[in-house]
Formats: structure tokens, C-alpha cells, sequence
């Protein structure tokens, strides 16, 4: 084509269709080689069942499942984080993600879906686990699956942001916990709170509600904070 | 070519000319680009020869935003890097050292993510795919995982990932490295394709077999500095390294 002649030159396609596409391909490659399911369960399940044996004689409380639950899914969610941004630098494909017209905000948002499906699945392995060992019940197993699915969507949120810029870094293994946890505190704490509240009957899910709500404001404060970063985070020096 | 999911309303013109004015990039003290100004133009492959550590790498990681410089200006027809990123974004094709592939994924569910992640619909996405496998000759390894094919192979989708948006300047860090006879004389025809179609062609490489009689612009960088340029269409292979020699 002449060099003068103008050329229908690539625009950036939808947001939605970056992310779905991103987190399709997470999801592919997750299929082929079933890393991070796999060590995110198997690590999973031998916290639960440790601790399982460790409070035999303490008493097995819903305070204790609930900490329990809450320990249990961000270390495993840090292994799956950390091993879903690794595949990104194995081949330097993030340089490719980085070149195509896709906004960040939307390689984010696909990044930020793939680790809330993967923790998710572990989560479905995880949660009947800890019920059926500790003989629980949840009060509201509806309520129950907000508390994850928000717990879930603030890790995978502020994990998403800083495993992204600290792809290059040789130190990241170490650097994105320590950067992680501190902020995702209150997320922790307000899940663990509201899960207690959850398996301890149903006088309690009112105070239930509470926590869940301080972790909708939560994933709401640091998704829209994320979307805003992502961008000068990933941008080239 | 393929129709887009978002036809742009206001078609960009094309940038001919790529001007890189005092361009230095510093790490930490230590320059690795010290001042480099030179017209890249299009329709002109031009070849960027230089010693290791002479900032070839940095220069490539530059034109392709990928990095941006310490001061300088890099011109994209009127377009400054330092101002106008997103604009730049998917009219860059990039084949540098690592394939920019995913390992466990096929060469047609590579190329097709990348198309449908420059703008493509589903259906010519995969009319695209399709024909840019039939031309760097991979149609009958097309559903083996990236993984399981060699360097040649390898290179081969690595192009066509680099070409299939139809980018305004193409970007090649040693594309020969490891090619067989064969993948060689594939990529010499497509360089020349891309260069005779309008394109902006900068390839790194040592390889000047392989560059003999391709370019028409030679740029060597010595520390930082472009210390040579000559403008000559069609040099063989031996003239190509005479040149470079009394650069340096």
C-alpha cells in the first residue's frame, strides 16, 4: 500500500472484548498446563487439613474456620497471582499486551478476571472442605458466597495491579507479598469477621452484613484506584 | 485487509518519516544511547548495525515505545513518543530475541488472541490467521503448541504475529538467529514485501549474508553513538561489512 494513501489503521477494539479475550486465553493456557489450580488446591487443602488436626482439642469454633479460611485464601491466592503474571514474562508476551491498541485499564480488568476465576475454582475445593471437617453450617450460604466472591475480587484486584510492574523485578517472589498483604489487611480481617458471624447461627447476620459491606466498599475504593494506576504502573521508562 | 469490530471514523495518515532527534537513554550513570539523530523513511529497510553494547537493543526498545527516552524526541511523522503512546499503539510491529508467544497455546490460537486484540471480528480474524499461516508456511503445524516447534517454526508465527496488524514500521531485533535455508529466504522475501508496501523496516543483525542486498540504509551505533550512516540501495553482503568496519 503507497505510504501516502491513509490506511484503516488498528483502533483499539472494545474493552469488554480485550477482557474477555485475555481472560479466555488465561483460562486456555490454565487448561493445558494446570499449574496454578492444581498448586493453589493441593496448598489449600493441606492448610485446612492441618489445622484441622491442630484445634481438635481447642474446639472447633466458627471464629477458627473462619480465620482459618481467610489465611488459607490469600497465601494460596498469592501462589496463583504470582504464577499467572510469571506465564506473561516467560515469553515476553506482556511486551505484546503492551504494543497492541488494547487499553491497559482493559488488560487489566482481563488479568484482574483470570485470578478471580482461578481462586475461585480453588475456593469451590477449599470452603465444603473446611465446613465438613470443622462440622459447620453457614447460616446463609448465600451470604456466605458474597463474602467470598468479594474477598476474592479485592485480592485479585490489588494482586492484579502490583504483580503486573513487578514482572521484571528479579526480587518479585518476595516483593509482591510484602507489598500485597499490609493493603489487603482490612479485606482479610473484615472476611474473617463476617465468616464467623456466618457459621456462628442466625442471630448473627446482621453483623454478618456489616463486614460484607465494608468489603463491597472495599473492592469498590481499590478497582477504581487500580483502573486509574495500572496504566503509569506498566508505563515504559 | 480484515474488517475491524470498530472501523475508525477518522483514518489516521500514515507516518513516512521516523526522525529521532538527540535521542540518549541513561541507566542509572550509565548512557546507553549518548545523542542519536537519524531519519528512518518509509519504503527504506534500513539495517542498525554496532559492536555489543551499543545500544542497538535500547535504540529498538525506544522506536517501539516500549521505553522511552531519557531526553531527545522521537518524531513518528508528526507524532511525538513522548506525547502521543496511545496513538502509537498497534501501529508497531515488534520480532525481538523472545518470541512474544504463549507457550502452551497453538500458532493459530497466538495469532488469533492477537488479532482479535488489535480490533479484528471473529470472522476475519480468523480468515487472517488463516492466510498469514499459509504464508510463512506453518498451516500444517498450525494447532501445535508454540512449545513443541522449533526456532525456525518458532520465528515463523513470531512474524506473522508482527505483521498480521499491518504495522507502519516494523521492528526486527537478529531475525535470522537459528532460521534454517528455508525460514532465511522466507523472511528475506517478507522484509522486502514490507519495505516494498510502504513500511518503516529497521532490522538489527550481524547476519549480513542473509542482509545482503536488502537495505537501503545502514545506521551503525558504537557507544551510544551513531558513528555512521550510509544510504546506498542494494549493497551486497561484503560492501555491507566493508562500510561497518572503517564505522568502527
Amino acid at each position: 500500500m503507497p505510504p501516502s494513501e491513509p490506511r484503516p489503521s488498528p483502533r483499539a477494539p472494545s474493552v469488554l472484548g480485550v477482557v474477555l479475550q485475555i481472560a479466555r486465553k488465561d483460562l486456555l493456557v490454565e487448561w493445558r498446563s494446570r499449574e496454578i489450580l492444581y498448586t493453589m488446591s493441593f496448598f489449600a487443602v493441606l492448610v485446612v487439613v492441618i489445622f484441622s488436626f491442630a484445634f481438635v482439642g481447642e474446639g472447633k469454633s466458627g471464629a477458627v474456620a473462619g480465620g482459618i479460611l481467610w489465611v488459607v485464601i490469600p497465601f494460596a491466592g498469592v501462589l496463583g497471582l504470582g504464577r499467572a503474571f510469571d506465564r506473561e514474562r516467560d515469553g515476553d508476551t506482556h511486551q505484546a499486551l503492551l504494543l497492541s491498541p488494547a487499553s491497559r485499564a482493559a488488560i487489566y480488568l482481563g488479568k484482574l478476571l483470570g485470578v478471580f476465576i482461578f481462586i475461585s475454582l480453588s475456593e469451590l475445593v477449599v470452603v465444603p472442605l473446611l465446613l465438613l471437617l470443622f462440622s459447620l453450617r453457614a447460616s446463609s450460604p448465600s451470604l456466605l458466597g458474597g463474602l467470598l466472591l468479594l474477598g476474592t475480587l479485592g485480592f485479585a484486584a490489588v494482586g492484579s495491579l502490583f504483580a503486573a510492574p513487578l514482572m521484571q523485578s528479579r526480587s518479585r517472589d518476595v516483593l509482591l507479598p510484602v507489598l500485597l498483604f499490609p493493603i489487603i489487611t482490612p479485606l482479610v480481617v473484615a472476611g474473617a469477621k463476617g465468616t464467623a458471624a456466618l457459621l456462628a447461627g442466625p442471630g448473627e447476620l446482621a453483623g454478618a452484613m456489616v463486614w460484607l459491606k465494608l468489603m463491597a466498599a472495599f473492592d469498590l475504593v481499590f478497582v477504581a484506584l487500580s483502573l486509574w494506576a495500572f496504566g503509569p504502573l506498566t508505563r515504559a521508562e | 485487509m480484515a474488517q475491524r469490530v470498530n472501523p475508525p471514523t477518522t483514518e489516521p495518515v500514515p507516518f513516512t518519516e521516523l526522525r529521532l532527534r538527540e535521542v540518549r537513554k541513561v541507566f542509572g550513570r550509565r548512557p546507553a544511547l549518548a545523542g542519536v539523530s537519524c531519519d528512518f523513511r518509509a519504503g527504506e529497510l534500513a539495517l542498525l548495525m554496532g559492536p555489543n553494547g551499543a545500544g542497538k537493543s535500547t535504540l529498538l526498545a525506544i522506536l517501539s515505545t516500549l521505553s522511552r527516552p531519557s531526553s531527545g524526541q522521537v518524531l513518528f511523522g508528526e507524532l511525538d513518543h513522548a506525547r502521543a503512546e496511545a496513538e502509537l499503539r498497534g501501529r508497531i510491529g515488534l520480532l525481538a530475541h523472545a518470541p512474544l508467544l504463549y507457550r502452551q497455546l497453538s500458532s493459530r490460537e497466538n495469532l488469533l488472541f492477537f488479532a482479535r486484540l488489535y480490533g479484528f471480528a471473529a470472522a476475519p480474524a480468523e480468515a487472517a490467521v488463516g492466510a498469514w499461516l499459509a504464508r510463512v508456511g506453518m498451516v500444517a503445524e498450525a494447532d501445535k503448541p508454540v512449545q513443541a516447534l522449533s526456532r525456525g517454526m518458532t520465528q515463523r508465527v513470531a512474524l506473522a504475529r508482527a505483521l498480521l496488524p499491518d504495522p507502519e514500521l516494523l521492528l526486527l531485533d537478529e531475525p535470522f538467529t537459528g532460521l534454517d535455508r528455508e525460514a532465511i529466504e522466507l523472511l528475506q522475501v517478507e522484509l522486502r514485501a514490507a519495505s516494498e508496501a510502504g513500511k518503516i523496516v529497521i532490522v538489527v543483525s550481524h547476519d549480513l549474508e542473509a542482509m545482503s542486498g536488502l537495505p537501503g540504509h545502514l545506521a551503525v551505533l558504537r557507544r551510544g553513538k551513531l558513528v555512521a550512516e550510509h544510504r546506498e540501495p542494494g549493497l551486497p553482503a561484503a560492501a555491507l561489512l566493508e562500510r561497518y568496519r572503517a564505522a568502527l
